[in-house]
């Protein structure tokens, strides 16, 4: 069991009030996309990562998804691989053709070597089997984050 | 004794039976012999007629001399007669006699007629001198006569001396011829009495001769007649005790050339058939043997010889049981037993011992062998080796089954498999759930977190089944490459962790050969194994020892536990996927294990003791072979 430090808060939930705040606090913060087609999942996912304070949003299926991504360019896509419509990998491939520096995250539940394989190809960031630690996911999220920040703080002293 | 190759289109044999014919046959025999025996006949009635002339002439002879001797007598009478009644008158001068002096005349004739009739050529002579003699008296006699006596008497006395003297020499004379004639009688009787001897020494020879050769040649005819009939009741006799190696030899022909020709055609189509059925029996390619009524066996086919390893020439003869060292027999028995006969039993199995004492399974047949009376003379079985059947038929029940279990554990991995992703999805959420409360609720409330713990904990092991489901549903091919298996159990055993009251003894033989193995899956094995061992050992304490021993080209891994043991009547299916004892779990460990050394191309085993520990024993081969 992994387990991590974090914030221990009290059971006061009221996420929805804070979140244009948080959004608006955390310009500079990774923008997550999380596509799944069960509710379930993305409701979970967008309310520990939107604690966390990114930006996230939800989509529920691939075509959705890329009509999402193309509306507000998100920095780290979390996608189920196995969709009604389009797939996971088929979806990744799309997004990457318009915006290639997306870094996407395959879930999964199933180990469909061949799609990984795919998926590689196209450039997936990572593979994660279901169900998975979703403090390993935050940390990950971090990483990610820390990367952006300092690239955003290279392009601003170019930018002087 | 001759030997003769008799040859027929389908035998050749030695033959030594004696010839039917020496000589010449029946009829010229008997013809001879009749011939003969004629032949002696006229000889004997020829030498008997011969001798009958000789003998006959011999009493004529003698006949003949009988009259001539009266005749002489007679004669002789009459001189007397003449002188007599001369005397009378001369002494008492009555001539009373004179008056038979013409009957005495015609006496006298006839009786010198007689005399000279029979009268041999010396004899003649003397009668004609004796004739002479009575001439002179019967002239003196008359003289006398004329004269008177009493006048003349000294004349008729000097006549009367004559006729005296005159008597005298007649009578010599007659004595002269009476004893030549019984010179002539003497010797005539003599004659006959040769012949008569000679005639019965011929004739005796003669039958002794006829009796002689008779005999003889009946005797020889007789043999020569049943002489080749004796061949014949030899041969039948032969024939008639089952030998049927020889065949007449016919020299010649003959009477009984025909009836022999049959004989020999008799043998050779009697040889034919049984050769004919011989050949048939010894080419059916199933084992056939008959036993007479005392189960003693008559016949021993040569597939019968292959099966049994032993041959006709120690069968024969010998008891059934002695031979087949098995209960065969006791279907004969059966048979001869049961009430009805005439129905065989039919295809019963039954285990056979060879003559080296190897059981060989046979399915038997048995019928009953009877005269053509009906009795019951013995029985005769057919079987057939079925140990290649039986080995054919248990391995596709094997396949069969194989193939059954196969299928079952694909329709239950492709279950399996699509019932634990789906199961994936909601436990993700129900993860991420937790994690969220988790993160939300305070110190303040233990029994919460202690309940999300609960929740975390569940879902960890519901993912443990879901992998192990999974994990089954795909036993991959395993990757071999060489590895030594010492050096992969104790990097095994570092990944391994057991309770602390149950200790791990390792017993490696370091001279085991490299293997071909896939390492993870064998880690996966020692895994299995050590947690069913952990788990057998409960909440005692308790060892488990890992050995591995060089067997030959083999290497041996024994995991023996000091565990509870396996029941009796869980062994059988302890393999079976989803059989389990545990509480927890769904008892694919050993199905996952069996089935990854099975993929090594190895063999495992287990021998347990209820309440003393289990020792699972898995053999792999090594690298070279």
């Amino acid at each position: 069991m992994l387990r991590e430090k974090e914030p221990i808060l009290s059971l006061h939930l009221n996420p929805k009030p804070n979140k244009n705040i948080i959004q608006v606090q955390n310009n500079d913060k990774l923008k997550i996309l999380v596509v799944d087609d069960q509710p379930g999942m993305c409701e979970t996912l967008v309310d520990i990562i939107e604690d966390a304070g990114y930006f996230i949003d939800s989509a529920e299926n691939g075509i959705i998804a890329i009509e999402k991504t193309k509306a507000s360019k998100f920095d780290l896509i979390l996608m189920d691989i196995i969709m009604p419509g389009k797939n996971g990998v088929e979806t990744l491939k799309e997004i990457k053709k318009f915006h290639p520096q997306a870094i996407v995250i395959l879930m999964t539940a199933y180990t469909a070597p061949d799609l990984i394989m795919e998926a590689q190809k196209a450039g997936v960031y990572e593979c994660l089997g279901k169900p998975f630690s979703p403090g390993r996911l935050l940390k990950i999220i971090e990483r990610l984050d820390k990367e952006k920040e300092s690239n955003l703080k290279k392009n601003k002293k170019v930018c002087q | 004794m001759k030997n003769k190759v008799l040859k027929n289109d389908h035998f050749t044999r030695q033959e030594n039976l004696p010839p039917m014919h020496k000589g010449p046959g029946i009829a010229p025999r008997l013809f001879f012999m009749i011939f003969a025996l004629l032949t002696l006949m006229v000889i004997s009635s020829l030498v008997a007629f011969w001798r009958n002339r000789t003998v006959h002439d011999a009493f004529e002879k003698i006949l003949y001399e009988i009259p001539h001797e009266r005749a002489i007598n007679d004669v002789q009478t009459a001189i007397t007669d003449y002188i007599m009644p001369a005397n009378d008158y001369l002494i008492t001068g009555d001539p009373v006699e004179i008056l038979n002096r013409d009957i005495l005349d015609e006496k006298v004739r006839l009786a010198f007629v007689e005399c000279y009739r029979l009268a041999r050529d010396d004899e003649t002579p003397l009668v004609k001198r004796v004739e002479d003699d009575f001439i002179k008296i019967k002239n003196l006699s008359d003289e006398i006569f004329s004269f008177n006596v009493s006048t003349d008497r000294e004349l008729a006395g000097k006549i009367m001396k004559n006729m005296d003297k005159l008597a005298i020499d007649s009578r010599i004379h007659v004595r002269d011829l009476l004893k030549m004639h019984d010179q002539h009688m003497a010797s005539a009787s003599y004659e006959a009495e040769q012949a008569w001897r000679s005639t019965r020494r011929w004739m005796t020879s003669m039958f002794f001769l006829a009796l002689i050769l008779g005999m003889g040649l009946a005797t020889y005819i007789s043999l020569s007649i049943l002489r080749p009939l004796k061949i014949l009741d030899t041969t039948a006799t032969k024939i008639a005790g089952g030998d049927l190696s020889g065949a007449l030899v016919i020299e010649r022909k003959g009477e009984l050339t025909s009836l022999a020709e049959s004989f020999n055609q008799m043998i050779i189509s009697l040889r034919h058939q049984i050769e004919t059925s011989k050949t048939i029996l010894n080419a059916i390619a199933d084992p056939v043997f008959t036993v007479d009524n005392n189960m003693t066996i008559t016949y021993f086919s040569n597939a019968c010889e292959r099966l049994t390893g032993f041959s006709a020439e120690e069968a024969l003869g010998q008891r059934c049981r002695d031979i087949f060292k098995s209960n065969i027999c006791e279907n004969l028995c059966a048979i001869r037993r049961s009430a009805r006969q005439d129905k065989p039993v039919l295809n019963v199995e039954i285990q056979m011992k060879n003559k080296e004492s190897d059981t060989i399974p046979i399915m038997a047949s048995a019928s009953c062998l009877k005269d053509w009376k009906g009795n019951i003379m013995g029985g005769c079985e057919v079987f057939r080796d079925i140990s290649d059947w039986k080995r054919m038929t248990k391995e596709l029940k094997d396949a069969e089954q194989q193939l059954i279990l196969s299928e079952r554990l694909a329709v239950l991995g492709r279950l399996a498999s699509s019932v634990g992703h789906e199961l994936r999805n909601p436990l993700a959420v129900v993860q991420n759930s937790a994690y969220y409360l988790k993160s939300k609720i305070g110190e303040d409330q233990p029994k919460l977190i202690k309940h999300i713990h609960m929740i975390e904990n569940e879902i960890d092991s519901a993912n443990k089944i879901i992998e192990d489901l999974l994990g089954f549903s795909r036993t991959k091919k395993p990757e071999l490459i060489p590895l030594y298996l010492n050096s992969t159990i104790e990097s095994s055993l570092h990944r391994i962790r057991v309770r602390e009251d149950v200790k791990i003894d390792l017993n490696l033989d370091p001279d085991i050969p490299n293997m071909m193995g896939d390492k993870n899956q064998l880690h996966q094995v020692l895994v299995n194994l050590i947690s069913n061992a952990e788990h057998a050992i409960g909440k005692n304490s308790g060892q488990i020892t890992i050995t591995t021993k060089k067997r030959g080209e083999n290497i041996e891994l024994k995991i023996s536990d000091t565990g509870c043991g396996i029941a009796e009547e869980d062994i059988g299916k302890l393999f079976d996927p989803f059989f389990t004892t545990k509480t927890k779990g769904i008892g694919l460990g050993l199905a996952i294990t069996k089935s990854i050394i099975k993929n090594h191309k190895g063999k495992i085993d287990l021998t347990s003791v209820k309440g003393k520990g289990t020792d699972f024993i898995i053999t792999f081969k090594s690298q070279t072979q």
